[in-house]
């Protein structure tokens, strides 16, 4: 017994937005996106899901198949500022896989699979100290406080 | 004098690593190491924290297999604190750790390995990955991605909407279920079921086409290591540790887990944070053992369940005495996904699982502990040391890739040996298919520290006996 093909949920099981937010919370400025994800968690909008998650694993295809819109949020050292790029899914070179899915690649199999392709957004949000137990640096908390008014600006 | 070939990182497994392949003087190998370059320190960061805090600090070192560190924390704690586990919490750490190997193999077969043998080994590379089986085969790839969810399903369902749980405690777990939990997990069951015989089905058809793969692949004489019920059943979170030969027969049994140490030394290379544990009795050559889910079917003597025993039989007969091919771990993942499938159907209708009484309480009253459980990659001792308050004095993790390190190391090597020419210093693509998916079929799980926004492409280098880098390969 298989899921049929491309199953389109139902409006009343559909997210408007999800919010996926991923890292490891061990590591310092590395679990901003899960903190993000719960602090959209914690407001409670109708329609909006919000998911915090260590790492992208391809089951989230089935989150991602049943939402409008989706953002990536994750912790970056390569910028200084939250930044704010649209995914479109990516390219049979997508295909080189790491430890985990990147966003394209998981909107590549969420298409793929379900048929289905959100609108995908990700929200790169600075971080400076991804040490084993560190607190959020100054930067990073500065990061959430912007990541969450640009998510709060899309609801 | 030997060169060396250095592929680095390995794709599709958790964590960054390299393997290095070197070569004798003539041009053939002559051995190979796997090398893992992060350090995690995860042992050194727990010393301090509190006893009831461990489990949901260690379930937070992987986002692949949280369930493990969990459980094996949690039992940890136990020992120290000296109680019995009410029957409910036992039964539901094993309905979640159940839910983690399904959870976990599914990943494996579906999206990490099948890939390679339903597409090709031969396939490009950015073809030869999930997103090429889903465009040849969306069912297949669509009904492996509901295997898992049913798997992540059970852990939500008990441990709450958290990717890390911190559910299962010192003394027992925080919740229990009622009637609707139990049955929301029921209604999974036909469906997971049925998508497990067509994995079944489809790796018997790969494996009448896969001599060569059978036959280099890992295959070489081991010991295996598991825990096993009292009547050497198949486990998973209970239980005793037994080891076999190769020959199948048990080289020990019935060994409390927290003894482990009079049996397993652990090797330390200077090239890799990942320590190599042995047979101690026999030394790192000869006590080479392998664990996880072919070491399981090994080292056990029966399933204990209808449908899993079937095909354990089957399995069996590849093999004389123990299977040695590393390639069956493949096959053996899905019995496992069907032995825990069928233990799940028993227990939405065990009413042990609805009882009150889900925590004994006691203080600190060892200064000790270890806690063992069978992680889907194999068996996993997390082992702590406490002060009078409680607090973490030592920590000493061997997880489960580790136990099988000096196995892959042997893998590379024989499956090298397989496809290098003597004297060619090239590095032939279907090497590296192969090399590559060697490792995977032992599922590593080196859970990254950090991860960055992007890809990492496929490093390869090719080095000169002097450490001069002679050819490098890049894919991305």
């Amino acid at each position: 017994m298989i899921a049929p093909e491309h199953p389109h949920p139902p409006a009343a099981l559909r997210a408007r937005l999800l919010v996926l937010g991923y890292g490891n919370t061990l590591f310092g400025d590395d679990g901003l996106g899960q903190l993000i994800a719960q602090h959209v968690a914690d407001w409670a909008v109708p329609g909006v899901l919000a998911l915090a998650r260590h790492e992208l694993t391809p089951e989230l295809a089935a989150d991602l198949a049943t939402a409008d819109d989706v953002i990536f949020v994750d912790a970056a050292l390569s910028v200084d500022q939250v930044i704010l790029l649209p995914v479109t899914p990516a390219g049979e070179n997508a295909g080189s896989l790491n430890h985990a899915l990147t966003p394209a690649a998981l909107l590549a199999l969420t298409t793929v699979v379900f048929g289905r392709t959100p609108q995908a957004w990700q929200l790169i949000v600075p971080g400076a100290d991804f040490a084993p137990g560190s607190p959020l640096s100054p930067l990073a908390q500065t990061g959430i406080t912007r990541a969450l008014e640009i998510i709060r600006q899309r609801l | 004098m030997t060169r060396r070939i250095v592929i680095d990182p390995v794709t599709r497994i958790e964590g960054h690593a390299k393997i290095s392949i070197r070569l004798d003087d003539s041009g053939c190998v002559s051995d190979a190491e796997f090398h893992v370059t992060e350090f995690r320190g995860f042992e050194k960061f727990c010393e301090g924290r509190p006893l009831a805090e461990m489990p949901g600090i260690t379930a937070r070192i992987c986002g692949i297999c949280p369930v493990s560190h969990l459980l094996a924390s949690a039992k940890a704690g136990d020992a120290i604190l000296a109680v019995r586990v009410p029957t409910a919490a036992d039964k539901l750490r094993r309905l979640m750790n159940l839910g983690q190997i399904v959870q976990s193999h599914a990943l494996s077969f579906f999206h990490l390995s099948a890939p390679d043998f339903l597409l090709g080994w031969d396939t490009a590379p950015a073809q030869r990955n999930v997103f090429g089986l889903a465009a040849q085969k969306p069912e297949l790839a669509r009904a492996g991605i509901r295997l898992r969810q049913f798997g992540q399903e059970i852990i939500e369902l008990l441990g709450g909407k958290k990717i890390h749980p911190g559910w299962a405690v010192p003394g027992g777990v925080r919740s229990g279920v009622d009637h609707a939990t139990l049955d929301k997990i029921r209604a999974w069951l036909p469906e997971s079921f049925a998508t497990t015989q067509i994995g079944l089905d489809l790796f018997k058809r790969v494996l009448e086409t896969h001599a060569r793969e059978i036959e280099s692949y890992g295959n070489f004489p081991s010991m295996f290591m598991g825990l096993v019920g009292p009547r050497g059943e198949w486990e998973h979170h209970g239980g005793k540790l037994r080891f076999t030969d190769s020959a199948g027969q048990i080289v020990q049994d019935q060994i409390e887990p927290k003894t482990y140490a009079s049996l397993i030394a652990e090797q330390v290379q200077t090239s890799s944070y990942l320590k190599s544990p042995y047979y101690k009795l026999l030394g790192p050559q000869a006590g080479m053992y392998r664990v996880g889910p072919l070491a399981r079917l090994n080292v056990c003597t029966t399933i204990g369940t209808p449908k899993a025993d079937a095909e354990l039989a089957n399995f069996r007969t590849f093999g004389r005495g123990a299977v040695t091919s590393s390639f069956l771990y493949h096959y053996a993942r899905l019995i496992e996904i069907v032995a825990a499938l069928e233990r799940i159907e028993l227990y939405v209708d065990d009413s042990d699982l609805l009882r009150d009484h889900i925590r004994s309480d006691a203080g600190i009253n060892h200064l000790h502990g270890v806690g063992v459980s069978e992680a889907p990659r194999g068996t996993l001792f997390h082992e702590y040391w406490v002060d009078e308050h409680g607090l973490l004095t030592k920590v000493n993790l061997i997880i489960a890739t580790g136990h099988n390190n000096l196995a892959m190391n042997r893998t590379v090597a024989q499956i090298a040996r397989a496809y290098i020419q003597p004297g060619s210093t090239e590095i032939p693509e279907p090497l590296l298919n192969r090399v590559e998916h060697g490792i995977r079929c032992y599922d590593p799980c080196l859970s990254c520290s950090t991860h960055a926004v992007g890809k990492m492409p496929l490093l390869i280098q090719l080095v000169s006996p002097t450490g001069a880098i002679l050819n490098t390969v890049a894919r991305d």
